[in-house]
């Protein structure tokens, strides 16, 4: 009871803390610090040479702290203090590792990392967001890596870490120092896709859909033609979860982006300055549609309580055959329905548009999280030789199709390695679409060899293939996802994708986010349901510039100044 | 059997209306979740599972007994909870029976009752409690999740109030019979306020064994996670938005309802069957009779 009580309070004051957390942890952080030693960090240390990748003979002990997941699996007799790239890093670096904590990747670990950050017991090198990075910027505790990553970072590390046009780095860089290596990975797998249940759209003798006026017809006929011959009125013709935004599955975004509209990014107004994505007017106009479909019975009434698992069974029991969300949707929930439901199939289609100009897909910064070192330790170039060995082991032409520092077979078992890795970053889009251009080849072609050049993908080679030529149903979702694929590189490449302008998360959103994040979606859903009416969106746009929104606003515009 | 009013009828009916429904919104959800965890994955995904299991399988059972980070967790968790609520019994009863004395033979009592009241109406935050945790070294250990909770206030109040609603006289005669304060405690005041024990006995366990927050924050590795934590960071939803390229293959393990669902009634079974083996101390009216004035 008395735990019980005391936790409530302590989430409650968790906000309170956390505004005391920059002074606070600023003075215990400079008290631990060790006066660095003239900005020539411990180079008699390294004796071996070995390319970019030096090796520290004696081998030196790096604390971290780190994320990880319940859900990962090991080969026998590994775990997360001993597994093939620790290994690596002692035996090709000379790097121990000594796990200071981890904790659930997402949601635990930044919590937990926040507790860590205000008492001042930062490890030597960990994973920060966006949010902990500044705070930890603006307090002066980190390691300023830009001298050690110009000087140790090898061609193909730089290289991959310039594919997503410089984002990354950009992000990390605080008046002119590099203070974290990003990891980045490629937003052009994040477009919401149209996705539509194709036997449906043959049976009803539907063209594919080119405009949103061959959409709404679709969805038109989904409600009131019985796609599903059982005779009964009981299908809907668009669906949508109760997350509503950046869902994956069943999301506003690619509907909103039809519009014009970006909800929930950061994009440059036409005075230049940034703004948010949510507020402008094109989202009205997305919202006055979807009203309108609602009314018509095109939307499930239910679909505020509806989050994916149940969209995933009004799919498999026939009732919903179109919805917007990512290219991953065959893997779930589309496979479960289809493996149900023979027959059933379905595909992605880029999203169309409402006039002229053809729609851009508005996508996350494609940058998820940081890697720091602490402000004093004597190796801040560990950091960039951890990275070099990530580039080199992944990413060397020509890449490995077996690799055991990604995934190693056990027992029928398919065990990915790669996740054990503490210093990460994928690839950025330029590298991405190369590779994925190249496994189109491939395809087209018939060739394996096409793919010696490419980075990533490489393993989906044999499954679309099985599943082109042979119509291997094993590998329904992969042939499907390679469908998704093709609309991508078509579709979204260039500046056809618009990435947000903001990646961070400012003071004041800090404060007020969640109450305003809260508000937008209220007002969405009540608008969708017709309970509001679409003038409420103007009066939401008022509330939210009141409530906190026009400060934020100052602010991203302020910090995206402070980094240029 | 005297004729009950047409009123009365009515009050009973709606009332037993109102309580049945009650139990059924309370009952009904904890069935659905036993109904999945015994159904097959492809049943629960077509959403054909309500009440009674689809496709009968016990391969969610089968896969959490032979995965370790569940049992080492339960174990954690019983630990816990044998621990935790032996050290909270203890300093409640010992707290809680000089506390009741009255002001003449405990002059000071008001200023320590206050002492303990001002813990419950203030708190030092987390980050504070964090530090006094990491610096007396409890960090990662099982004393963290005991020692910062081990005067549960609420409790040793409402076992001070039960206390002193004992008739005096008991007291008394004990103190005639030559007891002195330690014996009249564990051989008076305890066996007869069973009811109030028990009432905390079961706050206590219930306590330890749903806190999660603590072990979250407090424990270095997944590995020291008691239950309720591991529950929490494999059942929470999983957010969509911040899915990498990398993370499908997860979605399949992530998105395995049964298996939730199993580890749902696992972790919920035990805490459940305390229930009725401390029901019959929920029987008010022990003391009466035991004085006549």
């Amino acid at each position: 009871m008395g735990i019980k009580r005391s936790n409530t309070l302590i989430a409650c004051m968790l906000a309170a803390s956390m505004l005391l957390a920059a002074c606070s942890s600023s003075k215990a952080g400079g008290g631990e610090a060790k006066p660095e030693s003239g900005g020539k960090p411990a180079e008699p240390a390294k004796t071996e040479q070995n390319g970019a990748l030096a090796k520290y003979n004696p081998p030196i002990t790096l604390h971290i702290a780190r994320s990880s997941s319940q859900n990962w699996k090991y080969p026998k007799g590994d775990d997360l203090n001993n597994n093939i790239w620790t290994r690596a890093y002692e035996e090709k670096l000379g790097i121990k590792l000594a796990l200071d904590w981890t904790a659930e990747d997402g949601s635990t670990y930044d919590q937990k990392m926040n507790v860590s950050i205000a008492s001042g017991n930062l490890p030597d090198l960990f994973t920060v967001n966006a949010t902990q990075l500044k705070q930890l910027a603006d307090a002066g505790q980190l390691a300023d890596l830009t001298e050690v990553y110009n000087k140790y970072a090898s061609p193909l590390t730089k290289q991959n870490m310039n594919s997503d046009g410089g984002l990354g780095l950009k992000s990390a860089t605080f008046g002119g120092k590099l203070l974290a290596i990003p990891s980045i990975n490629a937003n052009i797998y994040s477009p919401s896709l149209l996705w539509i249940r194709t036997d449906w759209l043959k049976k009803l003798n539907l063209p594919e859909p080119k405009t949103m006026q061959d959409v709404y017809a679709i969805s038109e006929a989904f409600t009131n033609k019985d796609p599903d011959g059982d005779g009964k009125k009981d299908t809907i013709g668009l669906g949508l979860s109760k997350t509503l935004l950046n869902a994956g599955v069943g999301e506003l975004n690619g509907f909103a982006n039809a519009f014009h509209a970006y909800p929930t990014l950061w994009i440059k107004g036409s005075d230049g300055k940034i703004t948010y994505g949510s507020i402008q007017p094109q989202m009205k106009a997305a919202l006055a549609k979807l009203q309108d479909m609602y009314k018509s019975g095109q939307i499930d009434t239910e679909f505020g309580v509806k989050d994916t698992a149940k969209l995933g069974e009004d799919i498999a029991s026939n009732k919903l055959g179109m919805l917007f969300g990512a290219n991953w949707l065959p893997y779930l929930p589309l496979i479960d329905a289809v493996k149900k439901n023979p027959g059933m199939d379905w595909k992605a289609y880029a999203i169309p548009s409402v006039d002229n100009e053809p729609a851009k897909a508005g996508v996350a910064f494609p940058t998820y999280a940081y890697v720091v070192v602490r402000k004093g330790y004597e190796h801040p170039e560990a950091a960039v030789s951890m990275l070099n060995l990530y580039q080199d082991t992944r990413f060397k032409t020509p890449v490995q199709a077996v690799n055991p520092f990604e995934t190693v077979e056990e027992n029928g078992n398919r065990i990915e390695t790669v996740k054990y890795a503490v210093v990460q970053s994928a690839l950025g889009n330029d590298v991405v679409v190369k590779a994925l251009k190249l496994l189109r080849e491939a395809l087209q072609k018939d060739d394996k060899s096409v793919l010696k050049d490419a980075l990533k993908e490489t393993d989906k080679f044999d499954p679309v293939r099985a599943f082109q030529k042979n119509g291997d149903m094993a590998y329904w979702s992969q042939g499907r996802q390679f469908n998704a694929y093709e609309v991508l590189l078509d579709n979204y490449t260039g500046d056809k994708l618009l990435t947000t302008e903001f990646g961070g998360r400012t003071q004041t959103m800090g404060e007020k986010w969640e109450a305003l994040d809260k508000l937008e979606k209220e007002t969405f859903t009540k608008i969708i349901m017709g309970t509001s009416s679409v003038d409420e969106f103007d009066n939401f746009v008022a509330t939210w510039k009141k409530l906190g929104g026009d400060t934020i606003i100052k602010e991203v515009n302020d910090w995206l100044a402070s980094q240029n | 059997m005297h004729v009950l009013s047409f009123g009365r009828r009515i009050f009973l009916t709606v009332n037993y209306t109102v309580l049945v429904l009650l139990a059924c919104s309370c009952l009904l959800p904890f069935i659905n979740v036993l109904a999945t965890s015994l159904s097959s994955s492809p049943a629960v995904n077509a959403g054909e599972v309500s009440l009674w299991p689809v496709d009968f399988s016990l391969a969610s059972y089968r896969y959490i007994v032979s995965n370790p980070a569940f049992v080492g967790s339960f174990g954690i968790t019983l630990e816990r909870v044998a621990l935790g609520t032996a050290v909270n019994m203890l300093l409640t009863i010992m707290l809680a029976y000089p506390l009741s004395k009255d002001n003449r033979s405990f002059r000071l009592r008001t200023v320590y009752v206050w002492v303990f009241v001002f813990t419950i109406l203030f708190h030092g935050g987390l980050i504070p409690w964090y530090m006094t945790i990491k610096m007396t070294h409890l960090l990662d250990t099982i004393w963290a999740l005991i020692l910062p909770g081990a005067v549960p206030v609420f409790n040793v109040i409402l076992l001070l109030n039960f206390f002193r609603s004992l008739p005096k006289e008991l007291e008394e005669s004990s103190f005639i019979d030559g007891a002195g304060h330690w014996t009249t405690m564990w051989k008076i005041y305890v066996p007869i306020s069973m009811p109030a024990i028990a009432t905390i006995l079961l706050f206590t366990m219930v306590g330890h064994w749903n806190s999660w927050f603590d072990g979250l924050i407090l424990m270095n590795s997944p590995k020291h996670y008691p239950l309720s934590s591991y529950l929490q960071t494999v059942i929470i939803q999983m957010d969509y938005s911040q899915l990498k390229q990398e993370d499908i293959d997860l979605l399949a393990v992530i998105s395995n309802r049964t298996t939730k669902a199993a580890q749902i009634i696992v972790g919920a079974l035990p805490i459940l069957i305390v229930y009725p083996f401390l029901q019959r101390y929920f029987v008010k009216g022990i003391v009466l009779g035991s004085v006549k004035e």
